[in-house]
């Protein structure tokens, strides 16, 4: 696959990408680098730092600007202080990646509080005031582009993920919601939706015994795993205002046609 | 560039939409092959367009809905620029007519024309394809009223959100053979077939109130966003439909 990224016309653009140091958020960061855009690296101070440095490195060595501010996703103020902490030391913002989030898996029987409480809050809660974090940015500067991950199993149901079914479903309405409030004022707002990516967190789903048999040959008529890099191409493209002008509140599926039967 | 050295069919590409793509694909590194049913002149011009940009172009006459002018029209193309990698079924008419004033005559040739005619189109070029080992790509045009109501278009929505399903399953049974296949759904485009909304000053504020954007959308807008769905980018996308219209609300 040859993807010409400098067509996809980011130089010098501003972007923050939640959870950039491993799976979708690493390849999604990178893209964005090499489409000529300058980073915020905004990873939970808590994990994945060195993987973290890695990512860092690489993106300066492209010659783009890096700025890495620990965010947990979970807490509203963490999430308003990294927007500020951008804003002030690039001046913009024009591109918000919301990857970063954590799910419960298990029987709903078995579910707790805590389990639910986690998985929307990082999923979805997160999602909704980082985008009016960045839109309050982005509406006087004149406008910007937000991408939210979703996810195949809001739009297919699964066993053992209700709540995050759930949570990402929110992610696709509240995406749909909010880009009709600021489309106007320059703010577009859309969803790049996988399915489960051969990435390090879904490592131990993947080594099921029969699970990636099972879902390869009934789930997905591409007959192969989705990767990280195969969402590059959507996000940069939904970031582009040059290349997606028109596409505003879109649910983009990047699932090997997952959802298609 | 996005589209480098492949070789594209666009139907309908004398004008509108059609031409938008053409004029992007040229621009992103494609030779283009610009069907047209009767606009001669128009068509010479978008490939005279092409050319301007280094690119190879042919204009080739065809009634999408007609099978054997379909298989010269594939044929030609075939011939002349190359094995094809891009189809792009742009090809469309709009009528309004209320539901209880619709004749049999009518639904018959927009349908025809509108979800027939994709389907030809892409059953030809994928036996050639195939039987060539070619891979390749296919967008149909939809229309965001395969989402959304318009008055007078029970004949035409249906075409449009038939398209979906025509992508969907065109998809699953082309994989095997590394063909995708996606949808762009258009809203209000700038063009000559919605010249009438634009101009009237009564229905143009009522249409424009409905898009997020506030504004109608133009044809090189459908070429980027088309652009996208036909390069590598999109490798791992297929059976998608891609709304393209500005956020219309209510959809």
């Amino acid at each position: 696959m040859s993807i010409d990224y400098s067509s996809f016309q980011l130089n010098d653009k501003i972007a923050i990408v939640t959870g950039p140091s491993q799976g979708i958020g690493r390849a999604v960061a990178l893209g964005l680098a090499r489409a000529g855009a300058h980073l915020v690296l905004a990873e939970h101070p808590a994990m994945h730092q060195d993987a973290l440095e890695e990512v860092k490195r690489e993106i300066e060595r492209m010659g783009r600007q890096t700025l890495v501010v620990p965010t947990d996703i979970s807490s509203v103020a963490q999430i308003r202080a990294m927007v500020d902490k951008a804003k002030e030391v690039f001046g913009r913002i024009d591109i918000l990646v919301n990857n970063a989030s954590w799910t419960c898996t298990g029987p709903a029987i078995d579910a707790t509080e805590e389990d639910y409480d986690g998985t929307m809050d990082t999923c979805a809660k997160s999602v909704f005031f980082a985008c009016q974090a960045a839109a309050r940015v982005m509406i006087p500067q004149g406008g910007g582009r937000i991408v939210n991950i979703g996810s195949n199993f809001a739009v297919s149901a699964f066993r053992t993920r209700a709540i995050y079914a759930g949570a990402k479903a929110a992610v696709h309405q509240l995406s749909r919601a909010l880009s009709l409030e600021w489309a106007k004022q320059g703010v577009v707002v859309n969803v790049v939706a996988p399915c489960i990516t051969e990435t390090p967190s879904r490592k131990p789903i993947l080594e099921r015994p029969g699970y990636k048999d099972w879902v390869t040959s009934d789930k997905l008529p591409s007959g192969r795993w989705n990767q990280p890099e195969d969402l590059v191409g959507a996000v940069l493209f939904l970031a582009s205002p040059q290349w997606s002008a028109q596409v505003v509140g879109h649910v983009l599926m990047v699932d090997g046609g997952w959802t298609i039967h | 560039m996005k589209l480098l050295n492949k070789v594209a069919l666009i139907t309908g590409a004398s004008r509108g939409i059609g031409r938008g793509i053409a004029e992007v694909f040229a621009e992103e590194g494609a030779d283009v092959a610009v069907n047209y049913f009767a606009s001669a002149q128009a068509a010479e011009d978008v490939a005279a367009y092409v050319r301007s940009k280094g690119r190879r172009a042919m204009t080739v006459q065809a009634d999408v809905p007609n099978r054997a002018q379909v298989e010269a029209m594939i044929g030609r193309v075939w011939e002349e620029l190359g094995p094809i990698d891009i189809l792009v079924n742009n090809a469309g008419i709009e009528t309004i007519v209320p539901f209880l004033e619709l004749t049999d005559e009518q639904w018959t040739r927009l349908v025809d024309v509108n979800l027939r005619a994709p389907w030809l189109v892409s059953q030809v070029y994928c036996r050639r394809a195939i039987a060539e080992k070619h891979q390749g790509v296919i967008l149909h045009l939809g229309s965001v009223q395969a989402a959304k109501v318009l008055p007078g278009r029970t004949h035409y929505a249906p075409t449009k959100l038939g398209l979906e399903a025509l992508t969907r399953n065109m998809s699953v049974e082309m994989m095997p053979f590394g063909i995708r296949v996606n949808c762009l759904h258009p809203g209000l485009i700038d063009t000559d077939m919605t010249s009438w909304v634009m101009k009237n000053d009564e229905i143009r504020p009522q249409v424009l109130a409905q898009i997020s954007m506030g504004r109608a959308g133009n044809i090189r807008e459908m070429g980027t966003a088309a652009a996208f769905f036909c390069s590598d980018e999109a490798s791992y996308i297929t059976g998608q439909s891609l709304h393209a219209e500005g956020g219309w609300i209510g959809k």
